[in-house]
């Protein structure tokens, strides 16, 4: 039976069903590796899947900065961080891959910058963030910047001068003035390219306020990178995976929501071969 | 250039480099509401010669003169645009050169290319023919009257191809159209031609027009006049220009 003439059922099934076999070989792994791989001093780093749960996800307020509430506070103040940073990070990114491709000597000029800032260990510049910047706030904001800015600037760049020649001549011979090469062909043609760039830039989003959070906490409040640390510091060993799992899920959630929305806006002609 | 010329070349070469010439003097004339193909071998310079009477590139020397309002050209792919639905990219022209072109006038010319029920869908939900009449209907909403086809239908299959052929006879017939027309298959340029004109690459590789061969029926041409002796006379005559031309 294909997919095409599948029942829902089996539809589902195919759609999600080898991620759930993954998702039980996950948890299986995890479970060996707490109770056998692991020596029994060195179990508290790694709590069984249980532990975690009982321990931290149905824990609300335990004191000491620990359980949900806690952990979810941390993860608002993160997300801010986040959120505010990849809309900086798309708002420039797009703006340059625009300049890029419409100023040919800038895009060659900038692209090994480009290039460079990707391969840049973005930690081994704290130091340099510290001394530059006073504000915190502002400091886990560069962090998020510089990290999740190569993928939305590279797919963009890359969406809008990949359009095939034959099309170009097509508006050559239509006498497109280059507003309308540009607003009818270009940005149409990258923009399943623009989202592909935002899904990846808004995962390292995340990992770059939670990388802020670790370097930058002195005066503001706290987010979940800190909370890691400090349940690490502290040995809480299930509200350590806890609050990993939720930083985690932070960038699922931004990857679902920008899928959905490439879905709504490109998903209509844009069919990727793989889904 | 006499008054009914819409199209004139002359002497026209095009060289890439200074040892690499692909087309030597080229002189030609297409009339208005004459249908010219143009066949060759691939590679000898066809699609060169559509691009520079299209103004993408430039002739190395010689002129081209045309007095043509504007010049339409149907690439080898149908060339759509995936976002615009069939109607979108039929009305491509009247969005980029804000023509007054009516919506009625855009569903007359997709219902001539047999497409009216399809004009709500994506280029992915059209087959391959269906895609071409779509860039054929695009062309024709413009109000070029000289139309340039590079091999439009070398990817189609036979039975859509001759189908489509016969909606070019038609067309042609209906709008009076000027058309030059590439293509290295024989069958359909005896079929959709008033004249032949034979590339062929001479020595070191450089391509001149070696034959023009009028193709006149004696009865108007219609689909069941691929199976006449006068047919396959002509598709003889054209073979032999081709086969002497390479030798």
């Amino acid at each position: 039976m294909t997919a095409t003439n599948a029942t829902p059922r089996m539809r589902i099934l195919h759609g999600f069903g080898p991620s759930f076999l993954l998702f039980l070989l996950f948890i299986a792994l995890w479970y060996l590796t707490s109770e056998v791989f692991l020596p029994d001093h060195k179990q508290f780093l790694l709590p069984r899947p249980d532990v975690v749960l009982t321990d931290a996800f149905f824990v609300w307020d335990a004191g000491q900065q620990r359980g949900m509430r806690n952990i979810l506070s941390a993860l608002w103040n993160t997300s801010q961080i986040a959120l505010i940073g990849l809309l900086i990070t798309s708002v420039i990114g797009i703006s340059l891959a625009f300049l890029m491709s419409l100023v040919p000597w800038i895009g060659r000029a900038s692209w090994p910058y480009l290039v460079a800032l990707q391969a840049a260990p973005i930690i081994a510049l704290t130091p340099l963030i510290r001394a530059l910047i006073d504000n915190t706030t502002s400091q886990r904001l560069l962090v998020v910047i510089l990290i999740s800015f190569f993928p939305i600037s590279s797919a963009t760049y890359f969406g809008l001068t990949t359009v095939s020649s034959t099309l170009h001549d097509l508006f050559t011979i239509h006498r497109a003035t280059r507003w309308q090469r540009l607003s009818k062909l270009q940005i149409p043609h990258a923009l399943p390219a623009v989202f592909l760039g935002l899904r990846t830039s808004a995962g390292l989003a995340v990992v770059g306020a939670v990388v802020g959070d670790f370097y930058f906490r002195q005066g503001g409040r706290v987010g979940i990178g800190a909370q890691i640390d400090l349940y690490r510091a502290q040995l809480w060993g299930p509200d350590m995976i806890a609050a990993v799992i939720v930083a985690s899920s932070l960038g699922i959630v931004l990857f679902i929501f920008f899928s959905w929305l490439s879905r709504r806006l490109v998903g209509h002609w844009h069919k990727p071969t793989v889904q | 250039m006499t008054p009914d010329t819409l199209l004139s070349l002359a002497g026209v070469s095009r060289s890439f480099d200074t040892r690499n010439t692909v087309l030597s003097d080229i002189s030609f004339s297409v009339a208005s509401g004459e249908f010219v193909s143009i066949v060759g071998p691939s590679g000898c310079g066809k699609t060169t010669l559509l691009r520079m009477i299209t103004g993408l590139d430039a002739p190395t020397s010689g002129t081209i003169t045309t007095s043509a309002r504007s010049t339409q050209l149907l690439f080898q792919e149908p060339a759509l645009l995936p976002w615009r639905t069939l109607r979108g990219n039929v009305a491509l022209h009247r969005d980029l050169a804000s023509a007054g072109t009516s919506n009625k006038e855009i569903e007359e010319v997709i219902g001539a290319v047999g497409l009216f029920e399809h004009r709500d869908k994506y280029p992915h939900q059209l087959s391959g023919g269906m895609k071409m009449r779509t860039s054929l209907a695009r062309a024709l909403l413009t109000d070029s009257d000289l139309f340039l086809f590079d091999e439009p239908l070398s990817a189609i299959d036979e039975i859509t191809r001759e189908s489509l052929q016969d909606l070019l006879v038609s067309l042609h017939r209906e709008r009076t159209l000027t058309s030059l027309f590439v293509t290295h298959n024989i069958a359909e340029a005896v079929y959709l031609s008033d004249r032949i004109l034979v590339l062929t690459p001479s020595s070191h590789n450089i391509t001149q027009i070696s034959h023009q061969i009028p193709i006149v029926f004696e009865v108007s041409r219609k689909a069941e006049s691929r199976f006449t002796k006068e047919f396959a006379d002509f598709c003889r005559q054209v073979h032999t220009a081709l086969k002497e031309g390479v030798a």
